[in-house]
């Protein structure tokens, strides 16, 4: 039996934040592309690992400034981001009528598959390391972490600031949260509903760009990479609500990482990943007896004092 | 607006347009001839380059004249096999975290393949499949590909990708080597099936504590941070581990901690070895995971003595820097081509120099020796019948008959070396091992062993 000591239950908590961070950041890009078009973009893992490939072609291969090929890797993969939706999944759904879901759910995984082939194919299989600027460690309340870390946590929480503030407050977040409440009403009174979701699929993009760009430089960058923010991304939009404001989104990131950290105090770190997804389906449970029949019935007659 | 003024702004916004899409093509330019450059510069950034004695880029080679076939590997032009194709799989991990794998273990396959068929002996036609590093769906669906076809041998690796492939090898009567993975200890005795490698980490233990103990003659306790390989493999790995503890007078501490295979965030366990922290801490995974560990076990301060069992230039690029600054220490049957004594093992490090511009690892190497050994059991069946039908059958018996195979491991100036497989485990009895320690570029050997900890001496 291994001892849990209140530094381990520190640092995992340390370590879950800045996890979390990135899973909220991947949760907001989703859940603001899943919740304006209710378009299910599984190639969002293909323009995650986008990202950081292009970053590293320009900054290593290129020999261009790292931040400047950094910001261009990510600009680039948003900018792909806008033209799949553009190029494909608005043309598909607008001929493929009642199964445009469907249609649209297919092509994103084709794209996100042949995306990852074709990483391979231009830059080979291989594990490429990502060199960036020098890492630091720092050591707060007997955690220690390091200078990407916190970049990144800030990185990340400045971007779904500004999205919120964005949505909040300006004439463009007004018009996407008009498009996602009902694109059809929102094109009566002039809102261009299709320019709409390319900007949403522009900006979501950027959130997949970053969390990657902040991964590449820990770790390494392999083209399937992708696979599994992708499943993240899902299940914080998911538990987070599609609809709900991105700061919403990003501190249920959050709490999906610290889940997952908690749960190797007890499991063994091969397990962890099945916590979260406990955690979902005990959600889906939960939405599916309060919304049923018998539980409405059951509260009706409890609020009528029956 | 006069035509003049309204060809000015037509002028300027074609001239936008032109900016963009120059914009456009020098971004795709750069992107495209980046992607497809050079794929081996793997000390970009500096820090945690490849390079040195030992996986490091050395260039040249082609200077070892080939050897004489025939009295070194006694090759007879009668049962060679000149001018036979055969078809032979290679299930590598081609892609995923472990493509390392699969590149390195080709490039050994595709120079055997060139050199036998210099030698005088068939083509092999390697039909290449992909079990994306441990993924057992991709690897029963390669097996059903190459039973289909009736292909009759194989190279394989992740101990036939960790146990999913055995059944049907032995359903197909596919004769396998395994050069990467080895049988394993779960995986001994299964029909078909070779490990031509020493069992890793087990086999190193007995020869690695010794070492440990001579070295660190005041530390005690062992833990263990290994892959996730399944049920039972999991419990039949740690319990020979607890039992060569035990054997070499250590104690266990209590952590065993399992990963999964590809984990490069360490962030969940790295707090649990330091609440249990032993003297020991040994590391049973493999490809860039060790490199990333490093890194991350450095930056958490972890004061244990970490030991890996592998060394790959894509472990060495994973851990950023680490392995550079602080070392790594591993224990394995590592290859190392500067120790290269015999033709074969000689000509073998030239020609991959020539070939692919640096120094063959142990992936390449045995994969290389893998070929040859194949082609060797063929001659066997050849020598008793010309026109012998190569099937997986008749390569299982022609290898019965003799279990000591040639290597490019040992043998001296004259003699190539050999190393030798048991009939019931279908693993190695005897391969040169050693404890390893890479530093600033350079693969320093500190103590040589064989299983068992026999013939142990320190470098």
């Amino acid at each position: 039996m291994l001892a849990l000591t209140f530094e381990t239950f520190r640092q995992l908590t340390v370590d879950g934040f800045f996890r979390g961070c990135s899973y909220g950041l991947l949760g907001v890009g989703f859940a603001l592309i899943l919740g304006v078009t209710g378009r299910f973009h599984f190639a969002y893992g293909f323009t995650y690992t986008l990202a950081s490939y292009l970053g590293f072609t320009f900054a290593f291969r290129v020999n261009w400034p790292f931040w400047l090929s950094a910001a261009l890797g990510v600009l680039l993969a948003a900018v792909l981001g806008a033209l799949i939706e553009a190029g494909v999944y608005r043309p598909l759904a607008r001929n493929a009528g009642a199964t445009a879901l469907l249609a649209v759910f297919v092509a994103a995984l084709g794209i996100g598959i042949a995306g990852e082939n074709l990483i391979r194919l231009l830059w080979g299989a291989n594990t490429q390391a990502f060199y960036g600027p020098r890492k630091v460690g720092y050591e707060l309340w007997d955690a220690i972490f390091i200078n990407f870390d916190v970049w990144q946590a800030a990185s990340s929480i400045a971007i779904a600031v500004l999205l919120a503030a964005m949505l909040r407050y300006t004439g463009l977040g007004r018009q996407i949260k008009a498009t996602r409440i009902n694109p059809d009403l929102a094109r009566t009174i002039g809102i261009d509903a299709d320019r709409i979701y390319v900007i949403v699929f522009f900006l979501g993009t950027i959130c997949a760009g970053v969390a990657s760009f902040w991964y590449a430089l820990k770790y390494t960058v392999d083209p399937g990479m992708g696979t599994l923010p992708v499943t993240y991304a899902f299940v914080v939009a998911f538990l987070g609500g599609t609809t709900s404001s991105p700061i919403r989104v990003f501190v249920t990131g959050i709490v999906v990482a610290l889940i997952e950290q908690y749960a190797s105090i007890w499991l063994s770190v091969r397990y962890t990943q099945t916590a979260v997804f406990v955690v979902l389906v005990g959600y889906l449970t939960y939405l599916a007896i309060t919304q049923s029949a018998w539980y409405v019935r059951v509260r009706t007659r409890t609020a009528a004092g029956v | 607006m006069g035509k003049q003024g309204w060809q000015a702004v037509h002028d300027g916004r074609i001239t936008r347009r032109r900016m963009l899409l120059g914009a456009a093509g020098v971004l795709g330019a750069a992107v495209l001839f980046g992607a497809c450059g050079d794929d081996d510069d793997d000390d970009a950034g500096g820090s945690g380059g490849t390079s040195g004695t030992s996986g490091g880029t050395q260039g040249g080679g082609g200077d070892v004249p080939e050897p004489d076939w025939a009295s070194l590997l006694g090759v007879d032009e009668a049962s060679a096999g000149a001018g036979k194709t055969i078809d032979i799989g290679a299930v590598l991990a081609l892609t995923g975290t472990g493509s390392f794998y699969g590149t390195t273990m080709s490039r050994g396959l595709d120079l055997a393949k060139k050199h036998i068929e210099q030698a005088g002996g068939p083509t092999f036609n390697y039909i290449y499949l992909d079990h994306k590093s441990g993924d057992a769906a991709a690897g029963v669906q390669a097996m059903n590909e190459l039973a289909a076809r009736g292909v009759q041998a194989k190279f394989a690796s992740y101990g036939d990708n960790l146990g999913s492939m055995l059944s049907l090898t032995e359903e197909h009567k596919i004769f396998t080597f395994d050069g990467g993975g080895g049988t394993s200890i779960p995986f001994q005795g299964k029909p078909y099936f070779w490990g031509t490698r020493a069992i890793t980490p087990n086999d190193t233990l007995p020869g690695l504590f010794m070492w440990l103990k001579e070295t660190y003659p005041d530390k005690k306790t062992v833990g263990l941070m290994g892959w996730d390989i399944g049920e039972p493999s999991n419990s039949i790995v740690r319990e020979d581990f607890l039992k060569k503890i035990e054997d070499a007078g250590l104690e266990f501490n209590g952590l065993y901690e399992l990963v999964p295979v590809g984990n490069q965030d360490f962030s969940q366990v790295i707090p649990k070895i330091k609440a249990n922290e032993p003297d020991f801490l040994l590391c049973g995974h493999y490809g860039q995971d060790p490199g990333s560990f490093a890194n991350q076990a450095s930056t958490a301060g972890l004061q244990a003595i970490r030991i890996g069992f592998e060394y790959t230039p894509d472990g060495l690029n994973a851990s950023r820097g680490t392995y550079d600054s602080e070392g790594y220490t591993f224990a394995f049957d590592y290859f190392d081509p500067d120790s290269a004594v015999s033709p074969f093992a000689t000509y073998f490090v030239s020609e991959f120099r020539r070939e692919y511009g640096e120094d063959p690892d142990f992936y390449a190497a045995n994969y290389y020796e893998n070929a040859f050994d194949m082609w060797e059991l063929m001659r066997r069946i050849w020598a008793e019948d010309p026109d012998a039908e190569i099937t997986g059958e008749a390569l299982d018996a022609a290898l019965r008959e003799d279990l000591t195979l040639p290597s490019v491991y040992g043998g001296d100036e004259s003699t190539v070396g050999t190393f030798t497989l048991d009939e019931t485990t279908h693993s190695v009895v005897r391969r040169q091992m050693g404890v390893f320690e890479y530093k600033d570029g350079k693969v320093t050997p500190k103590a040589f062993f064989n299983i068992n900890g026999e013939d142990y001496r320190t470098a």
